[in-house]
């Protein structure tokens, strides 16, 4: 095992590095200088050499990449052209807002998805399973920005219950904490329902496949042979085993959770990491793409990584070695 | 009214698939009466209703499965799957086992998890009592050290010990009816013999009546007293299990002859694979004559297909050499190795499996024959077939159907090796001896070097000139079939002794036997691979590997001990 | 008598038509637009004209300079498909290169191409298309290769996991046996076995690029006006959700209609073409 996660870990990092490297590649090889990008016509030589001095363009292509990628190791991202501050700082004050959007959209989606998919795993071709899939299909396919503005326009704007976007009231800073706590909530309703609604499915989708898969399976049948009462049966020797893939799904999340939060971020303004990167293209302000698309895939990467051994604890097939040779194993074969 | 003094009665049971509109009909009417102990034999060919006739019973159909008729348990009807009455009856009334072990134990629960959990769940064990008494069960169904074997995962036991613990968790609810659902389809002779044994014991101990389902009648005789035949879903016949005839057997002149000189030629072939510690064939000589079949015979996990497929140059031999007609095979040259493997063809166990289901039988011979213009309905016409069936598709064939056009792929390139992998395995009984009738036919007018790999003693004995039994990647015994097949080896003796037609002919081999010791780290150590498990064993054995030995002409032998006991001393012991 | 109910399985053939409807009126519409549009959808209203409810004039209304948002839905079709499309076919041809060559070459290469599938895996989609994005300039084209570029990774482990499992069918082993050189099995035994994963996942994907697209439009990162194109037509209607709901709602719909025919023709597809379940998602 410890072998196994040195070697694991070993292998995520270096993941990480070769990622930031075709991040910084993408940025400095792409056609055209990227100052060129950045600045037009009226911009002065001075500001133009403070420019690039900013961006790190000083140098063979080789010394700017080692620079670069030092800065990023002691999590230095240099400054936002934009911002004129360091992009650190922005990327620091975006990561807690992103993490509790995620989190709990994370939280609501799989409990919707899991009891989506218990209700239609267990009422194969009734009308709860056929609507949940209807119902399922429909919100799989809105785009999300879209249902986010249409949440807007009913929630918000029609019924005035909840606010339209951003994180907190303009009076936040004269509450007391319980209060400015209830008031952060009270903005995360639409973007988490937005993030969660939009994801399950496809979830719900997937474990339900896992679901029927087990419940087809030859112990199910023993199990239910035994006279073993049928809420048992799915809950210790079903669910049990839907565990794995839903360990493995865990994996897979991170990227679609991280892409789904950018796409509401922008749309409710919530000030995490997916609207920081939007405003930084619209700027150009290539320091903070970069940074933010880093981070994100190392997200991804721990996110896997972190996947790959609960599911290895999880599973006595990769926990436990074998006890021993064993003699006339069944082969199934014949 | 029903008659109280029966166990199970059950009339005109009906069960349809799932489909648009009304399924497909696949039982039609079936009855049956069990009285309490009996036991009964439910037979057929695959896909007659068997086992959905069990899965009925049990109130167990998959879903979308419709089912009407009456089922009484014990003189009340039982009519909703979902009711507590029913459940009850599962369980406490009836007991299952199936088929494949493996797949029939939660791979994320202990095996004494299993059957705590039945005695917790029916007899309202606490969890200190439930342990004892899974302990007792396990030892009841003969699991050797049963505390160990209660932690153990299911992937971490062997096939029969799966099985016996799936029979204790099934025996902690005290069924009165056991049905065992193909009980020992998927396991070696030798386990199969010990698993019939302890369900027969078990049934006499405990008053239970069985419902024991197979495709094998040689078997029917060892656990039933009467059998009941299906057919297309229906019980078509009744009669008493002494009444069930043997099994026919391929009808093939073995003709002694001058032993020609080989075409293929395997010195010291080895197969090693990555994931696996110890080589899978182990240095193995081999000599492929034209016009002769020559017998590999071994469990599973021995060996003998991956040197089947070593010898057609399919895997890659990690040591010794391999000549097809003197020259070395497969050639370093890729263009002369690809026309040197079209003379050595391989022959599939599942031909539904080694035919491209989207290519026509007609397409699939045409690309065998390639160059050499070889005519599909001539090939057809040679493996038993019409003409006809060039624009079929595999599905459309019955399995009969299909291994011969898989011959006769084998045969479209002019092979002059083919090797026959469980080639008759899949099948059922009648067409499995027509199969081999004509294999053998085909080798005789073709002069093929023939090599015929299989699990199945008596296929081999009655249709090779010669047999090498394989053991742990090693030859341990090599001698002629047909009548003159006499093994020393002890664990030829073993495999000979659970055939089913062995036990039957003989009531003292019917007798329990002791396990055998499980094979602890000593025997990895170099010795002979059936150290820990063999009545003749010394001490050296498990340190020095044995010679393959030639002690008479056609006759060679693996065993020290067997060559100076003489062959008299171990009959008594086994 | 004990009867279970029969689920009822018509169903499954009800979700392929309504599939098949809803993708051939979508088709319809971006081939037709300009026989099927009422008028321009570039023409500027009168002053009257701008930003009217829905009527018998303006059946789905118009926006804030004027223009039929019925017109400019009908055109709005043919980015979307034109987009979705193209770029799934080219995610397809190079997802299925890569995933054949890693199921059937040589070890090596199979860990190469698995690494570089993994690296490029790690990074959200939306990420990668927005950073590829953010250094050049907006165009259809560009679209249409970026997100190609982001789409092959989920194909290519796909079609090497289906290449893997074909390849230890006892028929590839027997064509092997027959002489036929590698290139030969793998054109002739193993591409045609591939063939109903390769359709039903390139089905399943055509739904997501639509999205990104229209995500990108909606952003101001994807096609430019005068081109028309949904998302575009939603960031217009963005600020006036009250006063001219229509404006942004009617794009949404025809969005997720669209999407929704492409998702159902892909399950629908799995029933008829692939016995065996693929894993759920399309979002990648």
């Amino acid at each position: 095992m410890l072998p196994w996660l040195a070697r694991r870990l070993f292998q995520s990092l270096l993941l990480i590095l070769v990622l930031a490297t075709v991040v910084f590649a993408v940025v400095r090889l792409a056609p055209g200088d990227p100052l060129n990008r950045m600045v037009d016509d009226e911009t002065g030589a001075a500001d133009q050499a403070l420019i690039r001095t900013r961006l790190g363009l000083e140098g063979s292509l080789v010394q700017q990449y080692g620079r670069w990628l030092r800065g990023v190791l002691q999590g230095d991202f240099g400054l936002s052209l934009r911002q004129q501050r360091p992009v650190a700082d922005i990327v620091a004050e975006a990561v807690g807002p992103t993490l509790l959007l995620t989190a709990s959209a994370y939280a609501l989606h799989l409990l919707l998805a899991v009891t989506a998919a218990l209700i239609m795993s267990t009422r194969p071709g009734r009308p709860a399973d056929h609507w949940l899939q209807g119902v399922g299909l429909a919100l799989y396919s809105v785009p999300g920005f879209w249902l986010g503005l249409m949440f807007i326009m009913l929630f918000s704007r029609y019924l005035g219950w909840l606010p339209a976007g951003g994180m907190a009231s303009p009076d936040a800073p004269f509450m007391g904490p319980g209060a400015r706590a209830l008031d952060v909530l009270h903005h995360l309703v639409l973007p988490m329902a937005t993030l969660a609604l939009g994801a399950f499915m496809g979830t719900a989708r997937y474990l339900r496949a896992a679901l029927d898969d087990i419940l087809a399976q030859d112990y199910i049948l023993a199990a239910r042979a035994r006279g073993i009462p049928e809420r048992r049966v799915l809950v210790h020797h079903a669910l049990r085993n839907a565990l794995l893939p839903l360990i493995t799904l865990l994996g897979l999340s991170v990227p679609f959770l991280l892409g789904g939060a950018l796409v509401v971020e922008v749309v409710f303004g919530w000030p995490g990491m997916g609207r920081v990167t939007i405003e930084a293209i619209w700027a150009r302000d290539y320091p903070v793409i970069m940074a933010t698309t880093v981070l994100t895939g190392a997200a991804v990467v721990l996110g896997s990584t972190l996947a790959d051994l609960l599911y290895r604890w999880a599973d006595p097939r990769l926990r436990l070695p074998d006890l021993g040779p064993a003699e006339g194993r069944s082969t199934g074969g014949r | 009214m029903t008659d109280t003094g029966r166990l199970l009665q059950v009339r005109d049971l009906r069960v349809a698939g799932p489909g648009p509109g009304p399924g497909p009909a696949l039982l039609r009417g079936v009855d049956l009466d069990l009285a309490p102990g009996e036991r009964l034999a439910l037979v057929g060919p695959s896909g007659c209703g068997k086992s959905l006739t069990a899965r009925a019973l049990l109130g167990l159909l998959p879903p979308g499965f419709v089912w009407s008729g009456e089922i009484c348990w014990r003189g009340s009807t039982l009519r909703d799957p979902g009711s507590d009455a029913w459940r009850q009856v599962r369980g406490h009334g009836l007991g299952l086992i199936l088929q494949e072990p493996l797949t029939s134990l939660n791979p994320v629960l202990t095996a004494g998890g299993h059957i705590a959990e039945a005695l917790r769940v029916h007899r309202g064990l606490g969890r200190r009592e439930a342990h004892d008494e899974t302990l007792g069960l396990l030892a009841e169904t003969s699991v050797p050290d049963p505390a160990r074997v209660a932690r153990s995962f299911s992937h971490q036991l062997s096939g029969g010990l799966r099985q016996r613990v799936l029979l204790a968790a099934t025996l902690a609810c005290r069924p009165t009816l056991l049905i065992a659902d193909e009980p020992t389809t998927a396991l070696d002779v030798s386990v199969q013999k010990e698993i019939l044994i302890l369900i027969d014991r078990l049934c006499r101990e405990r008053g239970m009546a069985l419902l024991f389902i197979t495709h094998d009648l040689s078997l029917v005789p060892l656990l039933a007293e009467r059998v009941a035949r299906m057919e297309d879903g229906r019980i078509v016949t009744t009669c008493p299990a002494s009444a069930v005839p043997l099994p026919a057997r391929p009808v093939v002149s073995l003709v002694p002859d001058e032993i020609p000189a080989p075409v293929l030629v395997g010195r010291g072939l080895t197969v090693t694979y990555p994931e696996l510690a110890a080589p899978a064939v182990a240095g193995v000589d081999l000599e492929l004559q034209p016009g002769r079949a020559i017998g590999l015979l071994g469990e599973s996990g021995c060996g003998k297909t991956s040197l089947g497929r070593a010898l057609a140059g399919h895997v890659r031999r990690s040591a010794g050499q391999l000549t097809l007609a003197g020259a070395e095979f497969p050639a370093a040259d890729r263009s002369a190795a690809r026309s040197q493997r079209r003379r050595v063809q391989l022959l599939f166990q599942d031909p539904g499996a080694s035919l491209d289901p989207r290519q026509t039988v007609g397409a699939a011979l045409a690309e065998a024959a390639g160059a050499n213009g070889a005519d599909p309905a001539a090939l057809l016409a040679e493996v038993g077939l019409a003409a006809g069936l060039v624009n079929r598709y595999p599905h459309q064939l019955s399995g009969g159907q299909r291994q011969r056009v898989a011959l006769a792929r084998c045969l479209a390139p002019a092979p002059s090796v083919l090797i026959a992998d469980e080639p008759t395995s899949a099948l059922d009984a009648d067409t499995r001896n027509q199969v081999l009738e004509l294999l053998l036919g085909v080798m005789a007018r073709r002069g093929l070097a023939l090599l015929l790999v299989s699990h199945d003693l008596e296929v081999l004995q009655d249709v090779c000139d010669e047999i090498q039994v394989m053991y742990g990647g090693l030859i341990v015994e090599r001698l002629p079939g047909g009548e003159a097949f006499a093994p020393c080896h002890p664990y030829t003796r073993q495999l000979q002794a659970a055939v089913p037609s062995a036990l039957r002919g003989d009531p003292a081999l019917w007798a329990p036997t002791p396990l055998h010791p499980v094979a602890g780290p000593g025997s990895m150590g170099g010795g002979c691979p059936r150290f820990g498990k063999c009545p003749l064993q010394k001490a050296i054995c498990g340190k020095e590997l044995p010679p393959l030995k030639m002690l008479s002409a056609g006759y060679w032998l693996r065993c020290p001990e067997a060559e100076t006991e003489g062959s008299s001393h171990f009959i008594d012991t086994l | 008598m004990a009867v279970e109910p029969v689920g009822s399985l018509n169903r499954t053939d009800g979700g392929l038509r309504t599939a098949l409807v809803l993708t051939t009126v979508g088709l319809a519409a971006a081939l037709l637009a300009p026989v099927l549009a009422p008028g321009d959808p570039s023409a500027l209203g009168e002053a009257g004209a701008r930003l009217a409810a829905p009527s018998s004039v303006h059946w789905l209304g118009t926006d804030p300079l004027g223009r039929d948002v019925l017109a400019r839905l009908i055109h709005g079709a043919r980015v979307s498909l034109l987009v979705g499309w193209v770029s799934v076919l080219a995610a397809m041809l190079c997802g299925t290169v890569v995933g054949m060559a890693a199921g059937l070459g040589p070890r090596r290469l199979d860990r190469a191409l698995m690494a570089l599938t993994d690296l490029f895996m790690s990074f959200p989609r939306i990420f990668l298309v927005l950073l590829l994005v953010s250094v050049s300039s907006p165009s259809l084209l560009l679209i249409m290769v970026v997100l190609g570029l982001t789409g092959w990774m989920s194909v290519a482990r796909l079609v090497r996991a289906e290449t893997l499992s074909l390849k230890q069918r006892d028929y590839i082993a027997a064509a092997r046996g027959l002489g036929l050189t590698p290139l030969q099995v793998a054109w002739r035994h193993i591409l045609p076995g591939l063939w109903p994963t390769i359709i039903v996942a390139a089905t399943l994907r055509v739904g997501g690029a639509i999205l990104t697209e229209s995500f990108l439009s909606y952003l101001g990162l994807g096609v430019q006006e005068p081109t028309v194109s949904w998302g575009g037509m939603i960031q217009m209607g963005r600020g006036i959700l009250l006063d001219g709901w229509w404006v942004a709602t009617f794009p949404g719909i025809a969005l997720a209609v669209t999407v929704i025919g492409y998702n159902l023709l892909g399950d629908g597809l799995r029933r008829r073409l692939d016995p065996r379940r693929q894993g759920g998602g399309q979002h990648d």
